[in-house]
Formats: structure tokens, sequence, C-alpha cells
């Protein structure tokens, strides 16, 4: 059984479609990197994946021991993040948080926290305030928050926004690294076509009005590659 | 000084300023750690929004004849009006800002035209705009009530305060990892509601909100953690409240006006402090450079 399987999913807001008829599995140890323009609503498939929005039709489904709550998910940067008081280990620990009543982090929540920030060489840095840091750094953060609160799948919404042409390399060259030699599943939202990297196993294009799923191979021999399709 | 030190000794008189600083320390603490969770989420103008509510909600109460019960009966009227504001400006309907401004001026519009049917413009309405002019009107009631406010919000975070954090943070994370976005939020603007209620009559609905944003905002420049701000927020209101009602006294001012002028010169020395820092780096940063 896959760890998530789309069936003809079709998501928006209100009566407004945002994206129509996705057909997509996932499977343990594979690198996803869904690809389209901006405004077609790629963030709205990430919302329904993480149960934020019900599917006006077709079915998501979740196996393999993961639910819908297990995926560590790294978000868009907010405006309220930018000078917020918290200290590197608050925030990284804060991905132990569960829907659970317990008032503080336990042991367990603190060493896994701590193993998290290990694994992303921040661990030198944990005292230090967020609103400090440099934006790769803030991003390797709020992976190791994403760690603290999956073992399975990391969904990752456009993590390079903002990031120069190096931070970002780097912060793929750590995904992929999570997914080759720590089994890490992964999912990576993107509308940057440079950003396809060789670590990605299969791709998801979502175009204005038809998306394409397969392998990274199938796609580039497809229409939709470099947007042909459109042309 | 010796006529203080004489009123001081008079049992009566300092029972009655005994009973006043509890009452101002309990809503200041309350008041300053709530205020970091509503600086942080861009919520300030619902704090201040529904301390102009409170206004309109002691009006009505008095015009229900509520007596000596309108502050327990402006609870309720103010908190349903922290929920209306909460659904407002998350639903982006009358967008955002605008919604708080509507019903911040529509609550108060509607208390001044309520006053002035029933018990005009009386001592009562200026203590309720501006803070009470005198210490004597509080009540031992007020004592019971400002000390539950501050156990309240003491229990909520210390209880809640890993969740506090996280939806503090980032509330779509915290959504995906099943939290209860919204019963957070919530609990917020109802504890907000009810410090509003129980200081307006010390501090007056007008400045009431500044107790929610000006320690937080201070902390803030002082604090690198989260929890490091909680901490110095709650002290910083509780010394400037301390600080301003004895200025008060001293110089017979109104203590509302009092305390937060303190609060804003300690925040604005904090500014200055900070600013002369940032300059003093950018210099050593720019010697080391050549």
């Amino acid at each position: 059984m896959a760890l998530i399987e789309c069936r003809g999913v079709t998501l928006g807001y209100g009566g407004d479609v945002a994206v129509r008829g996705v057909d997509m599995t996932v499977s343990k140890g594979d690198y996803l990197f869904i690809i389209g323009e901006n405004g077609s609503g790629k963030s709205t498939l990430v919302k329904g994946l993480l149960g934020l929005i019900s599917p006006l039709s077709g079915t998501i489904r979740y196996g393999d021991g993961l639910t819908r709550r297990g995926i560590g998910y790294l978000p868009q940067k907010t405006e309220v993040q930018r000078d917020f008081p918290a200290s590197v280990r608050e925030v990284v620990t804060s991905g132990c948080v569960s829907s659970g009543f317990h008032p503080f982090y336990t042991r367990a929540d603190r060493e896994r926290a701590h193993a998290a920030m290990m694994r992303l060489h921040i661990h030198d840095i944990e005292k230090k305030s967020y609103r400090e840091l440099s934006g790769g750094q803030q991003q390797r953060v709020l992976l190791a928050r994403a760690l603290c609160a999956t073992r399975t799948l990391l969904l990752l919404d456009e993590p390079a926004t903002g990031l120069d042409p190096e931070a970002a390399s780097e912060l793929y060259a750590t995904v992929g690294s999570l997914n080759r030699d720590d089994g890490v599943t992964v999912i990576m939202v993107s509308h940057d076509m440079d950003a396809l990297s060789s670590e990605a196993g299969h791709v998801l294009y979502i175009g204005r009005d038809k998306t394409f799923f397969g392998t990274r191979q199938e796609y580039i021999s497809s229409p939709y590659f470099r947007g042909k399709a459109g042309e | 000084m010796k006529m203080i030190f004489e009123l001081l000794s008079d049992p009566v008189i300092s029972r009655i300023i005994v009973r006043a600083l509890i009452v101002g320390a309990a809503v200041s603490l309350s008041a300053s750690v709530l205020g970091v969770t509503m600086v942080l989420r861009r919520m300030s103008m619902i704090g201040d929004g529904l301390a102009h509510a409170g206004f309109g909600a002691l009006a009505a109460a008095t015009l229900c004849g509520a007596g000596d019960l309108k502050t327990e009966v402006s609870i309720p009227i103010v908190m349903a009006t922290a929920l209306l504001l909460m659904w407002l400006s998350e639903s982006g309907a009358l967008g955002g800002d605008a919604a708080v401004a509507v019903i911040s001026t529509g609550m108060m519009t509607a208390g001044v035209l309520i006053f002035s049917f029933t018990t005009g413009y009386t001592a009562d309405m200026c203590s309720s705009l501006f803070g009470s002019a005198s210490i004597l009107t509080i009540t031992d009631r007020d004592l019971w009530l400002s000390l539950l406010l501050a156990a309240a919000v003491a229990a909520f975070f210390l209880l809640f305060y890993a969740k506090i954090f996280s939806v503090t943070f980032d509330d779509v994370f915290s959504f995906a990892s099943g939290i209860n976005v919204w019963a957070y939020k919530l609990a917020v603007a109802a504890l907000v509601a009810v410090t509003v209620v129980v200081g307006m009559k010390m501090i007056g609905s007008l400045m009431i909100s500044a107790l929610v944003v000006f320690p937080a905002l201070t902390a803030m420049r002082l604090c690198r953690s989260f929890a490091g701000v909680l901490a110095v927020s709650g002290t910083v209101s509780v010394l400037g409240f301390l600080v301003g009602f004895a200025v008060s006294c001293v110089l017979s001012l109104p203590v509302g006006a009092s305390v937060v002028a303190v609060d804003l010169v300690i925040f604005a020395v904090v500014c200055a402090i900070s600013a002369l820092r940032t300059a003093h780096k950018k210099r050593l940063a720019r010697n080391a450079a050549v």
C-alpha cells in the first residue's frame, strides 16, 4: 500500500475549482516533485494533502502507517515569523507538539529535537534567535522542526522562496540527502523548473486544465516539460 | 511626603491601597502575558477594539439595570464581541482591520448614546473612559475577579505552553499537526476580553489596550526567546504599574494615564538603547571591515 494515494482529486474553495482530477501515488522512499506555475493550484493541493481542506470530489487515502497528522510540513514563510522572538531550540522542539494533552515537552521530545538539530547541523546555533538567522539557516530550522513531526514523509511548499541561489541549492542537497540516506519520503512543491533535481523520482505537473503524473524520465519526454504543451 | 506616610498608617486607607495594588498588578500581569501572543499574531488592533467594546458593554449593562453587577454583565458581551472580531478578521469579511474599526467605534457610539440617555455624562462614564480618578471605587468583588483572571491566565499558559508557542509561531503548521488552532485563538481573545473589562475601571477603556501592547513590545526588544519575552513582559508590566501607581498617588494624577505613561517611557528608553546598540554594532562591523 502506498503512503498517499490520490484518485481523481478535485480541490477548491466554495464553488471555485483550483485543481482538477489529480491521480498520483506516493510510496515509501519516493521523491515526488510537484511542479506548476504560480496560481496553478499547488498550494491548494498541499492543503488538501494535509487535510486542511476536503476534496470536492475524488479520494485521498493514507496508508503504510502514515496518517494525515504524521506529515512533516514545511510551510511557506509568514509575515509573523519575520521578527518573532524565539530561540532555534524553541522552534525546532515545537515540531513535537501533538493534539494530545501534554503541558510540557517530554524528555523524548527534547531528544528528538536534539537529533534533528544534529542532523541538520544547527545544534551549535540552538540558543540563537530565529529572527537573527539568514534565510538559509531559517529554512534549516523549519526543516528540523518538520523532522520532529515526522519520520516518514516531508512535504515542502516552495522552500527556496527568498533564498539566494547558493542557499537554495544547499537546501535541495540537504533534502536530497534526507531522502537518499535517511529514507525519508519527500514531496517537494515548486514553481521553479530549474529546481527539478536528479533526486526526484516522480513528477506531478499541474497545468491550467491538465495534470500529468509519471517518473522524471517520462515527464522530461512528455509535452508538459518546460511548458512545451502551451506553445 | 510626611502626609502620605500618615495616610498609609491609617488601616482603612492602607486597605484600599492594597486592594487597588492587587487589582492593578493582576490586570497588568494578565494583559502583558496575553499581549505577547496578541502582538506577535498581529492582533493588537483586536485588543484595542475589545477595549472600546468594553465601554459600550458597560453602558449596556448600566442600561439593563445591572447596578453593582455591571462588570459581570459586561464580560459575556465583550467575549461575544471578541468572537465576532476574530471571525470577521479571519474570514476577511469587511476587510480585516476595517471590521475592527467598525465594531470598536460602533460600540463606543452605542456607549455614549446609552450614557447620555440614561445617567448623562457622569463620573461613571468618565471613569469607564479614562480610568478612575479615585481608587475608592474599587470593591472587594473587583479584587476577587482580578485574582480569578490572573489565575486563569497563568493556568492557561502553564498547561498549554507548548501549544500556545506553536500556534503563535505558525498556525498552519500547528493546524497540520492536529492542534485545534481556533480554540487557542478564541481562548486568548476571551481572556483579553475579561482583562479589558476588569481593568477598565482602574485604567479606563481608552488606555487599557496599552497594557496589552507596550510591555510585549518592550520585551520583544530585550529578549531573544519566547519564554524570555513572556517573563520580561510580565515583569515590566507589573513594575510599570507599581511605579505608575506611586506617581499617581504622589502627584494626584489619574492612575490609568500615569501607568500608561510609565509604560511608554520604559518602551521609549528600551527602543533608544537598542537603536544605539545596533548603531554601535554596525560601526564595529564597518571598522572591522576596514
